[in-house]
């Protein structure tokens, strides 16, 4: 048995650097909101980018620790949709058997997140609700026009990914995410210039769904039809970010030749 | 504000622990400054490096991003459980036959993440264990003598397996 003192005097780095919180551990959905509802109040998934934020200077009066809600874990097959539980791992994503059987682009398209240690410990939830425009999770969704499940105090809400709506504002908990499966037939995904852009398509019939990580404050989308130049897509974009990381202009740049060279036939399309 | 403290239990290379946490204390804190087991490092204290990587329930995980109370009932794992009676670990062996280390200060973060690969699949490929062990970084030895380890831990303990 080891010992231990709950007053131990040496406080290391990370610890000091993390503002005191309340801790609540809900056992269901609607105690979630409860305790999300009071002031200055944060939902922890996996937590791995709640706790580098805190670290980071973010402070929270309460955290709800949400990772026990078991009803948020399940993938099912609705036909036309397959819905994934936001607490679904990254790691169980890219290995579900479900998810290998209806939506097999996706999986392999997720399979390039992160390493093996954010994938086993990050989640789909929090990686839609992190909000960063570097994540890939909402690119990918938002191609795929798949709905985001939200329940708040007032019921549910559905936000379809890759129109532009705004996600709910706190407490909005993301229960779900339904995937229409018809998206999956045509997908692609090139990340290999992030951080400085990265491009998913999604092809239609004659209409490509075209969606940009990194480049914006936030994912965006646009689409192409057959016969046009895929390059033009550059276009249908505002601004890119300038920064050190990558100009405005070479951003612009490469969505339209990233895009082009997947919809001549790359992987998945 | 602090929140009250929270009663962990888990167990830690096999042994039961139980203790009190802050809710804003830190696993690999707890690892280090309470349970005394200091071969887990901290560099980049943001869950980027993988220096503070453990095993939890059989998942390779950065301590460093992990608040003590979600280790509540794990199953965990750290550099300190794998020498056996004075034996080295297969693991632990490779790397020293193999020199993949130079500051030895990634090492431990290393040596679990291989232990994890393996304890998944004994015989890994060389692309599988080139990817797995692309989640943590060394900034001595270039990888190479790294990913060689690896794939001679699983020869290594594949040999015990038989014998
Ligand atoms: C080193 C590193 C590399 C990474 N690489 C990549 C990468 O290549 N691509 C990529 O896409 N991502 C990457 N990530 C991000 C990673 O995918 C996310 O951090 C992870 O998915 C977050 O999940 P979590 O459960 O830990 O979120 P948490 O840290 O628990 O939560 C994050 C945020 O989401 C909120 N939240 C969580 N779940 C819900 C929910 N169900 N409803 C409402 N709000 C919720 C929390 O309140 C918090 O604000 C990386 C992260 C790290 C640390
Ligand atoms: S110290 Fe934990 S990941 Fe770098
Ligand atoms: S041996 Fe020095 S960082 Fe890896």
């Amino acid at each position: 048995m080891y010992t231990h003192a709950t007053d131990a005097g040496w406080i290391s780095r990370s610890h000091q650097a993390i503002a005191p919180f309340r801790l609540v551990r809900p056992a269901s959905i609607e105690e979630a909101l409860e305790a999300a509802a009071e002031e200055n109040a944060s939902f922890i998934a996996g937590g791995i980018d709640l706790v580098r934020r805190m670290r980071g200077g973010d402070r929270w009066q309460t955290l709800v620790d949400i990772s026990g809600l078991s009803e948020m874990k399940v993938t099912s097959d609705e036909g036309d949709h397959l819905r994934i539980g936001a607490l679904t791992s990254h790691w169980e994503i890219e290995t579900g058997e479900l998810i290998r059987k209806r939506l097999p682009n996706l999986q392999a398209a997720w399979r390039t997140i992160g390493n093996v240690r954010i994938r086993m410990a990050g989640t789909l939830g929090g990686n839609i609700l992190a909000r960063e425009a570097g994540y890939d999770g909402l690119v990918l969704l938002g191609v795929m026009g798949a709905e985001l499940v939200f329940v708040t105090s007032s019921g549910e809400a559905v936000v379809i990914a890759g129109t532009g709506a705004p996600l709910p504002d706190r407490p909005a908990l993301l229960t779900s995410v339904r995937i229409p499966i018809s998206a999956d037939t045509g997908l692609a995904f090139d990340r290999s210039l992030k951080p400085v852009v990265s491009v998913a398509v999604c092809k239609s019939g004659d209409t490509a769904t075209v969606g940009v990580g990194c480049a914006f404050n936030s994912p965006r989308y646009s689409t192409i039809r057959q016969g046009e130049d895929a390059q033009s897509i550059s276009s249908h974009f505002p601004d890119a970010i300038d920064n050190p990381m990558g100009g405005a202009a070479y951003r612009s740049r490469m969505v339209g030749v990233l895009a082009a060279r997947m919809l001549a036939g790359g992987n998945g399309l | 504000m602090s929140g009250e403290l929270v009663y962990l239990t888990c167990r830690v290379n096999g042994e039961e622990v139980s203790l009190h946490v802050r809710p804003e204390e830190i696993f690999v804190d707890v690892l280090r400054d309470r349970l005394a087991a200091t071969g887990t490092k901290v560099a980049c204290d943001l869950g980027a490096c993988g220096a503070c990587t453990i095993i939890v329930n059989g998942n390779p995980t950065a301590s460093c991003g992990l608040f003590a109370w979600q280790a509540e009932g794990a199953d965990i794992q750290t550099i300190e459980g794998l020498a056996n009676n004075g034996n080295l670990d297969p693991v632990q062996r490779a790397f020293v036959e193999n020199s993949a280390f130079q500051c030895g200060y990634c090492t431990p973060g290393m040596i679990m993440l291989a232990r994890a690969l393996i304890d998944r699949d004994p015989a890994p490929s060389r692309a599988d264990i080139r990817n797995w062990m692309g989640a943590n970084i060394c900034r001595c030895t270039g990888y190479e003598m790294i990913i060689e380890a690896v794939e001679k831990a699983a020869a290594l303990q594949q040999e015990a397996c038989n014998e």
